[in-house]
């Protein structure tokens, strides 16, 4: 991946114009069209986002039909479809996917697979988290075969091929399966995250193609970009529920005056405003890393994870908390934001998790 | 800049130690006062001063630069800095030609100025303040009281904010007035901090008598002459951020150095200030570039301010709950101290309570209560 070439100028026009896009394509009532049917994908804003926008390639380089940027472009992109929670595969299709491959460093596979998902014209997912159990281990039996379980996978209902890290004799790999293979079974899950279906996916003796050679530091690479990746979600959604729960504390009047008024609705509002400044001021930060600064970009990532997860979280909550009783409604959007919010927390490590690797690397742990 | 520095680093390495070698205890009161004058000729605590008036005419960025080299170098932090940043400039944009004689005198230490401005009935509400200045012929009759007035039993001087105009809006009727602290009926007594240290200083006011030359600025526009200059102030908070973002790591630092291993509890603390103040200085940082840009800063202040104010505060709690045992005995007295004295950082420069209430109504449009 690159370093950003764009100026901050450049990027504040990429944000307005994609703002626009989704205000017009993915209203809220249109992610609850999209959510009831079931599709688990909003086709119109997908082609929008794919064939117009060209947003699933920012992370693929030229030569492969992308757009040849990096991180700090996509965290924009990640931010606006999160404030609008647009139902698409953003994430696990032009993000955790392209980079997955690339990060492989396998020529053939970057020809084959780049582009496909450069143009959108392919859909694919990458299975990190093993299932309850065992590990998800690849043997070589005259060609790859990958035995094991996924949970958590990102759209795998709506993909046709998974990337799948599994275990190797030898250490780790990054594998491809066709999602509709024998031996593989997709199975959707009851996720909380109505907007981004997960699913199980299990695999018995599934046939698999072999990406690039040891996988190892490269998964840790592409955790550290995935940190970043779901941190730029959870900023757009925390910069969106702040502003609709100050305009619900300016309009909601109660005793005589608008609830915005009394200082604990107040305070927490202005404590909202000082997290989303923070987030932001660290994803930005995290996003602009020279991803060949391998210690900085981990140690960028741990921070923004750690600082995300723990605020994110807390402003969904006080949204709901300062809309009082609509706040519960399945009618008020606030809930929608909390599943994704509450599912960013979780992907790559929350924030317990990523103090931890902080307390490794400051020598606090051993 | 490069070579700006270079000269200050240059000034530093010959100063600072001679003035070790005169001051066996730099602790003391004089000792201090002695470094601000070798600061002072050398144009250094002055450089944002435009240059008639003795300073380098400088900007933010390179204050904030020098500022950097001058911590660097562990000097002691001049004991005048409220007179330098803030009374010598009111002095410079709204002063007569009389009191314009006490800028030098404020770089130099001959004269040394406090402000008067909260009281007893009038802390986060500063503008209600009731301290009276009455006109009888061509002198104010001065009545009332001052509190935490910094540095006051030290002060010649005082900044005094009074009531002039008790029937007009209350920001609309307050002057501000040039008062020695010598003039009779004036009395300072130090408050006592519960650090056990005495900072600031409560001032009596009974019938203090001065000439209505003393007005700085125009009669009842006191509140604009005196906050208009608290402008550049706004950028201090950002070099707050990265030493706070240094503080906390130097703390992990000499945890990982001790002998016995901390809580895993304890260290969890530690890496979620480290997470806190990483970005907390991403936010400094990026405010810096902002002013370096020539665009001034919004409500990244009042967030820093905000977020500085509550983490200080939890590292001086965490350095208190490392040292245990040690910490209540005062065998660890910097924990100990540092404890209680972190307690004004939510409250000192404004209150947090009154940031976050700011920042609602200033930034995020709220209503007033």
């Amino acid at each position: 991946m690159n370093i950003s070439t764009t100026t901050p100028s450049e990027r504040a026009d990429f944000r307005a114009s994609l703002r626009n896009f989704f205000e017009d394509i993915s209203p809220e009532s249109r992610v609850r069209e999209v959510i009831a049917s079931g599709s688990g994908v909003d086709e119109k804003v997908w082609r929008g986002l794919t064939t117009d926008l060209g947003v699933s390639g920012l992370l693929i380089p030229e030569e492969f039909g992308g757009q040849g940027m990096s991180m700090a472009e996509m965290a924009i992109a990640l931010e606006e479809a999160a404030r609008a929670i647009a139902v698409v595969p953003l994430l696990a299709s032009s993000v955790l996917a392209p980079l997955a491959i690339q990060l492989a460093g396998d020529t053939a596979a970057n020809a084959e697979l780049l582009p496909v998902l450069a143009d959108g014209s392919d859909i694919m997912t990458v299975a990190l988290l093993d299932g309850a159990g065992a590990s998800t281990v690849a043997r070589d039996e005259n060609g790859w075969n990958i035995y094991g379980s996924k949970t958590a996978v990102l759209n795998a209902n709506i993909a046709n091929r998974i990337l799948v890290i599994a275990t190797t004799p030898k250490g780790t790999g990054l594998f491809l399966v066709d999602a509709q293979a024998s031996g593989v079974v997709v199975t959707p899950q009851n996720s909380l995250d109505l907007t981004r279906p997960t699913s199980l996916v299990t695999f018995e003796g599934a046939a698999a193609t072999r990406i690039g050679a040891e996988y190892s530091e490269a998964l840790q690479l592409l955790n550290a970009f995935g940190r970043i990746a779901v941190s730029a979600e959870m900023l757009g959604m925390s910069e969106k529920l702040m502003e609709i729960s100050v305009e619900y504390a300016k309009t909601r009047v109660q005793f005589g005056k608008p609830i915005g008024a009394f200082q604990a609705i107040k305070h927490r509002c202005s404590e909202m405003f000082a997290h989303v400044e923070s987030m932001r001021a660290a994803v930005e930060a995290a996003s602009l890393v020279n991803p060949s600064d391998k210690a900085v970009l981990h140690e960028q990532a741990l921070v923004v994870k750690a600082y995300s997860a723990r605020f994110a979280p807390w402003i969904a909550e006080a949204t709901i908390q300062v809309h009082g009783g609509i706040g519960f409604t399945w009618e008020h959007c606030a809930h929608l934001y909390l599943r994704r919010v509450k599912t960013d927390e979780i992907l790559f490590g929350d924030a317990l998790a990523c103090r931890f690797q902080l307390q490794q690397l400051l020598g606090l742990i051993a | 800049m490069e070579a700006l520095l270079a000269e200050l680093r240059e000034f530093l390495t010959k100063e600072f130690p001679a003035w070790c070698a005169k001051w066996p205890d730099g602790e003391i009161w004089e000792a201090k006062l002695d470094w601000q004058r070798t600061m002072a000729e050398g144009r250094w605590s002055t450089a944002t001063w435009p240059q008639e008036f003795g300073g380098r005419g400088l900007g933010t960025i390179e204050m904030l630069a020098i500022e950097d080299v001058v911590a660097q170098y562990g000097v002691p932090q001049i004991p005048g800095m409220i007179g330098v940043k803030n009374v010598a400039p009111t002095l410079m944009r709204f002063g007569t030609e009389e009191q314009r004689k006490s800028v030098a005198r404020i770089a130099n230490t001959d004269e040394f100025w406090c402000q008067g401005f909260s009281e007893p009935g009038a802390g986060s509400d500063l503008a209600s303040l009731r301290t009276r200045a009455v006109i009888d012929g061509d002198e104010f009759v001065i009545n009332g009281q001052k509190v935490w007035t910094s540095n006051g039993m030290y002060s010649t001087h005082m900044q005094l904010l009074a009531r002039t105009d008790p029937d007009a809006p209350k920001h609309k009727g307050i002057s501000a007035i040039v008062v020695p602290i010598n003039t009779p009926g004036l009395e300072v007594r130090p408050i006592k901090q519960i650090n056990g240290g005495a900072e600031f200083a409560e001032v009596f006011f009974t019938d203090v008598r001065v000439p209505v030359a003393n007005l700085i600025g125009p009669l009842n526009e006191g509140w604009n002459v005196t906050m208009t200059t608290l402008g550049h102030e706004r950028a201090g908070v950002a070099v707050f951020a990265g030493r706070l973002e240094q503080r906390i790591r130097n703390l992990i630092e000499d945890v990982t150095k001790q002998d016995t291993p901390v809580s895993p509890i304890l260290s969890d603390q530690l890496a979620e200030h480290y997470v806190e103040s990483r970005v907390l200085g991403m936010m400094g940082s990026q405010m810096l570039a902002k002013i370096a840009d020539g665009v001034t800063p919004g409500s990244e202040s009042s967030v820093i301010k905000m977020v500085w104010s509550e983490l200080s505060q939890q590292v001086d709690t965490t350095i208190m709950q490392l040292s245990g045992v040690e910490g209540i005995t005062g065998d660890d007295n910097e924990a100990k101290s540092g404890y209680l004295s972190a307690r004004s950082a939510t409250i000192a420069a404004g209150t947090s309570d009154i940031v976050k209430n700011i920042i609602g109504d200033r930034v995020l449009g709220l209503p007033r209560d």
